[in-house]
């Protein structure tokens, strides 16, 4: 069995992630070129939008998150469940 | 959209930069993203259903959004889950077990499950205050989830800042819950549970990258303290006091679980999770939408997973979408999991939870929506989930008997005034 502080985040799992992050970020912002207010309809459409359905997507990350053990990525808030 | 000539409608033309700007997608709470309307409700129906009999949960969830103006807006989420059905208690070596391991069986072990059959309800209710500024939004959210062995109250603070010509969308949230949970149904002896702390920040950014496409990257951190273990669950651990057992569901002699030990995790946790996510629309194919999602997820309870989601929103005539998606996960086992203990640990910490096993899971399904009258949508949809230990890319301990699967049916309709 691996022994771990369970009170420090491994800073190199998140060194790594902030890297990532970073480059792509940096990738998207170099390869975005300017788009104009009135180019973005398509952006504005409603199946563009990140969480199309925002009432489904909150049950089944519920749902998920109750019967696995990764849970955030998505945003924060919500309370706790006794989901078993 | 084709070029707009300088004596078009100004007035269409401001609307559709308003609907443009306020960029679907770049709110990081998925409470947050409803289409903001003067007045909309949305409501859902739900049934989940596991496999073998395990639980079932009906699920009725409706949001109310207002506007009090072109700045401030209100929402209002009420939840009620109905639980039945049973639940994994822990694997124990078939023969050896007691009354109630009488669940699936394989490799000389056997699935114990919770001996009652749960009938509980949990109930929640938010309260969502926006308020807009010129470069920025701020949310406001408190609401407290309870069930008759869970209690939490939270509230969250998240913004929204837009730069750079408004290509680059910019989120900083804070969040914080209070939990108690403890064991119901004790009749007598200690009653295990406790309280525990959460507390949450997200970092999230999201890019234009062309006219049809956007990137979003998002960060999450969660830091839990207090008694983060399950008060239903137990491990099984032969060489532990036979003499003084402890108890499931009461002390009754018929219950009393010998040679088991209760699930008993660290005092801490710390969580990272980091979610990208790249949305293109294919104007050639009636404006599709692909949406694709990874996960990284990592803690240190020595918890990695990854998660990957697609989808394909197809809109075809008359109003009508067809919605299908994919879903893979892999995580590894917690550092302090396994499937039976034949020796005390060093640490003190065991645990058989399936959900701190080492295993995969696949799944998708597909939702079917209408338009109707420009103020109402109603949906339809139909998700299957199947968990393996064999589906697992990630290693770690674990065991074919919490292999199971869910069904999920849904009904929404979403109405705008």
């Amino acid at each position: 069995m691996k022994v771990r502080n369970e009170n420090l985040m491994p800073d190199r799992k998140i060194v790594r992630l902030a890297t990532i992050i970073s480059l792509v970020l940096s990738f998207a912002s170099g390869c975005a070129g300017s788009v104009a207010p009135w180019e973005r309809g398509n952006l504005a459409k409603p199946q563009m939008a990140l969480e199309p359905n925002a009432l489904d997507a909150a049950i089944m990350k519920h749902t998920y998150s109750s019967k696995e053990a990764a849970s955030g990525g998505y945003g924060i808030g919500g309370g706790g469940c006794g989901c078993n | 959209m084709a070029v707009i000539k300088e004596n078009a409608n100004q007035r269409a033309l401001t609307s559709l930069t308003l609907a443009a700007l306020a960029l679907p997608g770049v709110i990081a709470s998925a409470h947050a993203e409803l289409a903001p309307q003067e007045y909309s409700l949305d409501a859902n129906v739900s049934h989940y259903e596991e496999s073998g009999r395990r639980m079932a949960v009906d699920i009725y969830q409706g949001v109310a959004t207002a506007s009090v103006n072109d700045k401030l807006s209100f929402k209002l989420n009420a939840v009620n889950d109905v639980v039945t059905g049973a639940s994994p208690v822990g694997p124990a070596v078939a023969g050896l077990s007691p009354l109630r391991c009488k669940g699936p069986s394989s490799g000389g072990l056997t699935q114990c499950m919770s001996g009652a059959t749960i009938h509980e309800q949990r109930t929640e209710l938010d309260l969502n205050a926006s308020y807009k500024l010129d470069a920025a939004t701020l949310d406001v959210d408190a609401g407290r989830s309870s069930e008759n062995d869970y209690i939490s109250n939270f509230f969250n603070l998240n913004s929204r800042w837009e730069l750079n010509n408004k290509m680059t969308t910019l989120t900083t949230g804070y969040g914080y819950a209070s939990d108690k949970v403890w064991e119901n149904g004790v009749k007598s002896g200690p009653v295990a549970g406790g309280n525990k702390e959460t507390h949450q920040g997200i970092l999230g950014l999201t890019q234009i990258l062309d006219k049809d496409s956007l990137l979003q990257a998002n960060l999450t951190y969660s830091y839990s303290g207090g008694y983060l273990s399950d008060p239903y669950k137990y491990a099984y651990a032969p060489w532990h006091d036979p003499y003084n057992p402890f108890c499931f569901l009461g002390c009754s002699s018929s219950t009393a679980y010998a040679g088991f030990i209760r699930d008993t995790r660290p005092g801490s946790r710390n969580q990272v999770g980091m979610l990208l996510r790249y949305v293109r629309n294919f104007s050639e194919l009636n404006a599709a939408a692909l949406h694709v999602d990874y996960r990284y997820y990592a803690d240190t309870w020595g918890i990695d997973s990854h998660t990957f989601e697609v989808s394909w929103i197809q809109p075809v005539l008359a109003g009508w979408q067809i919605t299908p998606r994919v879903r893979y996960y892999t995580q590894n086992s917690a550092d302090f999991y396994n499937v039976m203990f034949t020796a005390p640990t060093a640490n003190g910490y065991y645990s058989s939870d399936y959900r701190l096993a080492g295993f995969g899971a696949i799944g998708g399904g597909v939702q079917i929506s209408k338009a109707i009258f420009d103020w109402l949508k109603v949906t339809a949809g139909v998700d299957y989930y199947q968990r393996d230990k064999g589906y697992g890319l990630s290693g770690g301990n674990g065991t074919a008997l919490d292999n199971f699967s869910f069904s999920m049916y849904s009904a929404s309709l979403n109405v705008k005034f």
